[in-house]
């Protein structure tokens, strides 16, 4: 980054010998600030490299439907007005402005705006996937929208327009939705799309950092999603917590959107102590002792059970 | 006699395929960062070694302006990519240590049921040779009885 620092520094010293011309050539020295300005050089010769995603957003169906709007529109190289084309980032850009949220303007400093996601299995309708396409330049040179299922819209090339295609293999995935909102699938999201307290897994989830998909696989085993639900053991409600264990997290068992908070708080709380999904769900059922003293899931039948039916469920959910 | 199979061994099997494939894919992002960093570093020392232009005419000087300022815009370009790279090459490395602890986790369950089977196997046994010396000393203690 020191070349860079000097030539940046260097830059503004042209600047100030562009200024000085003023006081001996007036006009000229006017046309040659306006050329400098139309060269970029009157303003800071860097971009931002930070995320600035500050708006708020519906979520990603939001963002699928916003992006969905400019299907048909022809690629211009550079583009950033719809009436005239749009150009990869120029459309992502678009896009987000929609829904009042401010990314950069280029494909390679867009891919630093957000969190990174891990891949494809992870990305979410929404999210943005870089490529670097281009053989004679290095780094990230395209961008689009990912709409799941192996799909995403983009403007693709000069002489094409946008329009959906198979994601391929992006070199970079970030999440720019607030996360609140890139948690939520549950608001129209088809894995948790008419699943009964979908809203409340969703709130819940995003608020301890569960998958909301986990706890609706949760509520389905445990209960079917009944909330008068009692077991012959004395589990209560939606989530099945035992009397004792929901006076220690201050629930009301039979109140779904207490019991599915709780739920949320206590499986965060168990993934932090064991260490898996897998080791939180058998302490769920079986209790944290009993996974402690086991070692792994405990060799019970039931919760060996227990914790294949919901990471199965929740595979159905997500 | 029959051990008794583990109940999560298809869970296990695919928890290892998992990490695998995070292992390949991290190793791919890693590379991909590095070379990232590489074109960044690249891009950012031709940049320092490009002079201010001097001793050209005004076309010539605008020229010259442009042409640095679209290295600027390149080492800018080159330095985000390099970030972006660097940070998912971080994600994925994260997924791949979620993949190898949960497939930890499925392991030492599998080892504790090996090593609970072989007990089982071990008390059977011992019980076997209990019964065999147990029927030996019954039929001595008949036979020496009836001598």
């Amino acid at each position: 980054m020191e070349g860079l620092t000097a030539v940046q520094g260097r830059i503004s010293e042209i600047q100030s010998r562009m200024a000085a011309f003023a006081g001996a050539s007036p006009a000229s020295a006017q046309a040659w600030l306006s050329a400098a300005s139309a060269a970029g050089l009157s303003t800071s010769a860097t971009t931002a490299a930070t995320p600035t995603a500050t708006g708020s957003v519906s979520g990603e169906n939001a963002v699928v439907d916003a992006a969905k709007n400019y299907l048909g529109v022809p690629y211009l190289w550079g583009g950033t007005d719809p009436a005239k084309g749009l150009d990869c980032s120029g459309f992502t850009q678009r896009v987000f402005a929609d829904l009042g949220i401010s990314i950069p303007r280029t494909s390679s400093q867009q891919a630093t705006a957000g969190t990174a996601v891990a891949g494809l299995a992870d990305a979410r309708p929404g999210d943005l996937v870089f490529f670097d396409n281009s053989s004679s330049r290095a780094g990230i040179d395209h961008v689009g929208l990912y709409l799941g299922d192996g799909k995403m819209i983009a403007a693709p090339q000069q002489g094409d327009v946008v329009k959906i295609q198979d994601v391929g293999t992006p070199t970079v995935i970030r999440r720019v939705l607030p996360a609140t909102s890139a948690a939520t699938p549950a608001a129209g999201g088809s894995g948790l799309a008419g699943v009964p307290y979908s809203d409340l897994f969703a709130s819940a989830g995003a608020r301890w950092g569960v998958s909301p998909a986990l706890l609706a696989g949760v509520a389905k085993v445990e209960s079917g999603f009944d909330s008068t639900a009692v077991s012959g053991a004395g589990a209560q409600g939606l989530m099945q917590f035992m009397p004792g264990t929901a006076a220690g997290l201050g629930v009301n068992a039979l109140d779904p959107a207490s019991a599915v908070n709780g739920a949320a708080q206590y499986l965060s709380q168990l993934t932090r102590q064991f260490g898996s999904t897998d080791l939180a769900l058998a302490a769920y059922n079986a209790g944290p002792g009993a996974v402690s003293s086991a070692g792994g899931i405990p060799p019970y039948p039931e919760t060996q059970a227990y914790v294949r039916k919901v990471t199965a469920a929740a595979a159905g959910y997500a | 006699m029959k051990r008794t199979a583990f109940r999560l061994q298809p869970v296990l099997e695919l928890r290892r395929v998992q990490e695998r494939t995070a292992g390949v894919a991290a190793a791919a992002a890693a590379r991909t960062a590095a070379a990232g960093e590489e074109h960044a570093r690249a891009v950012a020392a031709t940049l320092g070694r490009a002079r201010p232009p001097s001793g050209v005419d005004g076309a010539g000087f605008l020229a010259a302006m442009l042409g640095l300022q679209t290295l600027a815009t390149d080492a800018d370009d080159a330095r985000a990519s390099a970030t972006a790279t660097a940070e998912q090459a971080e994600a994925v490395r994260a997924a791949w240590t979620a993949a190898a602890q949960r497939t930890a986790a499925l392991e030492r369950l599998a080892e504790r049921h090996r090593l609970a089977a072989l007990r089982a196997e071990l008390a059977a046994e011992e019980r076997a040779v209990d019964d065999i010396v147990t029927g030996r000393h019954s039929r001595r203690e008949e036979e020496s009885w009836r001598d």
